[in-house]
């Protein structure tokens, strides 16, 4: 049985002997510890198991914030829980004290460490560069007092960002603290572009400028903030439409000149993957990223949150195009993708073989983890005119799951072949095709299989929205990058590998 | 008690605009399409060399066109956000009032003025503006867009970067572009008599945009 009490100056013998064994060169002399114990704000604890010294733990509380100096288990008692027991006892004394956050800092491959603070509640905030002997660190932070009621009081904590995205038809305002989601509202123009087929830009760019004010008005609403607030603003650069893009970069300038605030000017995409962490937690240190939506398939090898390795396209139409262009000829309301996601459902994936691109072995040399379903789009129109022409009957609930599980199937088998290929455990899926429950099940299926966690947004984040871009303008943020230079332009065509514009 | 005056209707014209009317601080930059690059740091370059800062400004006033559309709603989405951040009103007035403010007050009394703007497409944005005792200055006829023969000059002295394009005239009043400080005496004048100063674009055009020719319908 583990028991927790105050540590004192008969166990500091015990205690240096440990700081050897656990920490070597690092370790804490004897006068050091001494030191330690009787500096202004700090408790340390013991852990005792059948009356030896299992650990020990200490905490420095500032009047505002508690951090969490050292737990140490000794060699002979870890994985027993003593770790977990000290952290408890310190964040419930960090709570007897009315902290409002517990901060910590451990090594970036302390694998069972940073296991044990986030199951305790811990999310990463930042990474501090050669914290230990030039070792990364990562500052950990654990909130005690709900985010609501200290905005504006807490700035020193974690700032507050505040996220535009205009890069199509979803004029999009978010507001995150650190890791988490405050509020995230969108005004889409959707409804005037469906009887063009299409997202008619001019329409798009006109809706964006009418809603960007009323809308940032109702997220800082919903997050009980005040412009004042906000410490960063993060807006979508690219890639996406010009004239849509203009409207949101403005406004987003407009805002960081008003309240003299820094601008980050961030990649669509590359938001499309970090959302996730909104909801699922910080990122591994690599994880793998499939994003999939109209405009964009992409594979991509995402390091530390913002470092980014494309390793693949699609080099035709986007998922999100295939399904919206399948959809069109099979008399379909635009967009068709939701439309085929319910036949699908109904229908029988196996009906009909329809190719899958860039599967062959001759492409795997060159084409391994990139995208092409022009052909496909192709083949069930061809297969559509075959049947057409031969009178027989079309079940169109069969061609829309045969349809939907070509497209989830390159998807998925592409997408863990890299993740085994790079060694990676964990797969994120973003962007707006990412809703498509075929994709969904089939990556969840394979991903159990393979032993590769997946994490997908739930859907109303992974369309576009402004939390995704206030989610990357954090990470960046707590990261310590430069802001985006006042003069940047949009780009349409922005590369995946910059996160941002950077100055 | 300053404003600050801006248009992206031609390039972009920006100026901070004391209650007296007198101009602290301005700036123009003629590119084209660079609205979304250029408009904030110009912002900020004339409120700094004016001394002012953002949080001292009374208002925001911005030329709502006609113009080419994508910067002309940068113009209109910056104003509006400057405002909303900064807790003070937004005036808009159409930029031709500022073009034809400026070259009545170098003509004869009881002239009137046509702004002509290029509005591409083989196509003009045009307007009829007479002085005006109240509000300094009023729109007769117009805006509206139209082939350079089909528009309604009257006998009108043509004005603006598209005046040589419906008949030859002055150079001088063929090189004038909306002065942002002419646009907050129009904005100020409109407010002070109670008159409406909407803060919305002139388009003038709807949306390129046809629905496409039905797709033949699968069976089932």
């Amino acid at each position: 049985m583990i028991v927790v009490r105050p540590l004192v100056g008969a166990d500091l013998d015990a205690v240096a002997g440990l700081e050897c064994a656990l920490f070597g060169s690092q370790a804490w002399s004897h006068d050091m510890l001494v030191e330690e114990l009787c500096g202004p704000g700090r408790t340390y604890v013991a852990a005792d198991i059948d009356g030896d010294l299992a650990g020990y733990a200490g905490v420095r509380f500032d009047g505002d914030n508690a951090d969490i100096m050292t737990i140490g288990t000794s060699p002979l008692h870890q994985r027993t829980g003593v770790g977990r027991t000290l952290l408890r006892a310190l964040v419930d004394h960090a709570r007897e004290l009315g902290a409002a956050g517990v901060f910590l800092e451990v090594q970036v491959d302390n694998e069972i460490a940073i296991h044990l603070y986030e199951s305790e509640g811990f999310g990463r905030i930042g990474r501090r560069r050669g914290y230990y002997n030039g070792a990364d660190a990562w500052t950990m932070r654990l909130q005690l007092r709900p985010a609501g009621g200290v905005i504006g009081q807490d700035r020193t904590m974690v700032p507050l960002v505040l996220g535009m995205e205009t890069s199509c038809d979803e004029t999009g305002v978010g507001l995150v603290r650190g890791g988490e989601l405050l509020a995230d509202v969108v005004a889409s123009s959707v409804d005037e572009h469906a009887r063009f087929g299409g997202i008619i830009p001019e329409i798009a760019s006109r809706a964006h400028l009418e809603a960007m004010v009323p809308t940032m008005d109702r997220a800082l609403d919903k997050a009980g903030a005040r412009l004042a607030d906000v410490d960063a603003v993060a807006v979508t650069a690219g890639p996406g439409l010009v004239g849509p893009l203009t409207v949101g970069t403005a406004a987003a300038k407009a805002l960081a000149l008003a309240l003299d605030r820094p601008l980050y000017a961030v990649n669509h995409i590359i938001a499309h993957v970090v959302v996730d962490t909104l909801v699922h937690g910080p990122f591994p240190e690599r994880v793998m990223a499939l994003v999939v939506s109209g405009g964009h398939s992409s594979l991509l090898l995402v390091d530390d949150t913002v470092h980014v390795t494309e390793l693949g396209s699609t080099l035709d139409d986007a998922a999100g195009e295939a399904f919206d262009k399948v959809g069109r000829l099979l008399g379909l309301p635009y967009p068709g993708g939701p439309h085929i996601d319910r036949l699908a459902r109904g229908g029988n994936p196996d009906a009909i073989a329809f190719p899958r691109g860039l599967t062959a072995a001759k492409d795997q040399a060159t084409h391994a983890s990139n995208f092409s379903f022009s052909g496909l789009k192709t083949a069930v129109a061809r297969w559509l005119e075959a049947r057409q022409d031969s009178r027989q009957d079309i079940v169109l609930a069969d061609v829309a799951a045969s349809f939907a599980a070509a497209v989830a199937d390159v998807l998925t088998t592409k997408t863990l072949a890299a993740c085994a290929k790079h060694d990676v455990r964990t797969l994120v899926v973003g962007g707006g095709f990412s809703a498509n429950s075929q994709l969904r099940d089939m990556a969840a299926e394979r991903c159990a299989e393979a032993g590769v966690e997946l994490r997908i947004p739930p859907v109303a984040l992974c369309t576009d929205n402004g939390a995704m871009v206030a989610a990357l303008g954090a990470a960046l943020v707590a990261r310590g990058l430069p802001a985006s230079p006042a003069d940047f332009g949009v780009d349409s065509t922005l590369p995946l590998t910059q996160v941002m514009l950077s100055p | 008690m300053p404003y600050l005056a801006l248009d992206t209707s031609g390039g972009i014209a920006v100026a901070v605009v004391d209650d007296d009317g007198s101009v602290a601080a301005r700036a123009a930059d003629t590119q084209p399409r660079q609205h979304a690059e250029r408009l904030a740091p110009c912002i900020a370059a004339v409120l700094a060399e004016a001394g002012v800062g953002a949080g001292d400004l009374d208002g925001v006033v911005v030329g709502t066109g006609p113009a080419q559309f994508t910067g002309l709603r940068a113009g209109l989405v910056t104003a509006r956000t400057l405002a909303r951040a900064l807790e003070v009103p937004v005036l808009g007035v159409p930029s031709f009032a500022a073009t034809a403010l400026v070259a009545l007050e170098t003509l004869d009394e009881g002239s009137q003025v046509v702004v002509v703007t290029d509005a591409r497409r083989h196509e003009v944005y045009w307007a009829r503006y007479a002085r005006d005792d109240r509000l300094r200055i009023r729109a007769v006829d117009g805006p509206g867009v139209a082939a350079p023969v089909d528009v309604p000059t009257h006998g009108a002295v043509l004005v603006g970067r598209g005046a040589p394009l419906v008949a030859p005239t002055d150079d001088h009043l063929a090189g004038l572009d909306p002065d942002p400080a002419a646009l907050c005496t129009v904005a100020l004048a409109l407010r002070d008599h109670g008159e409406p100063t909407p803060c919305e674009p002139l388009y003038l055009r709807r949306p390129d945009a046809v629905p496409p020719a039905q797709v033949a319908q699968v069976r089932q």
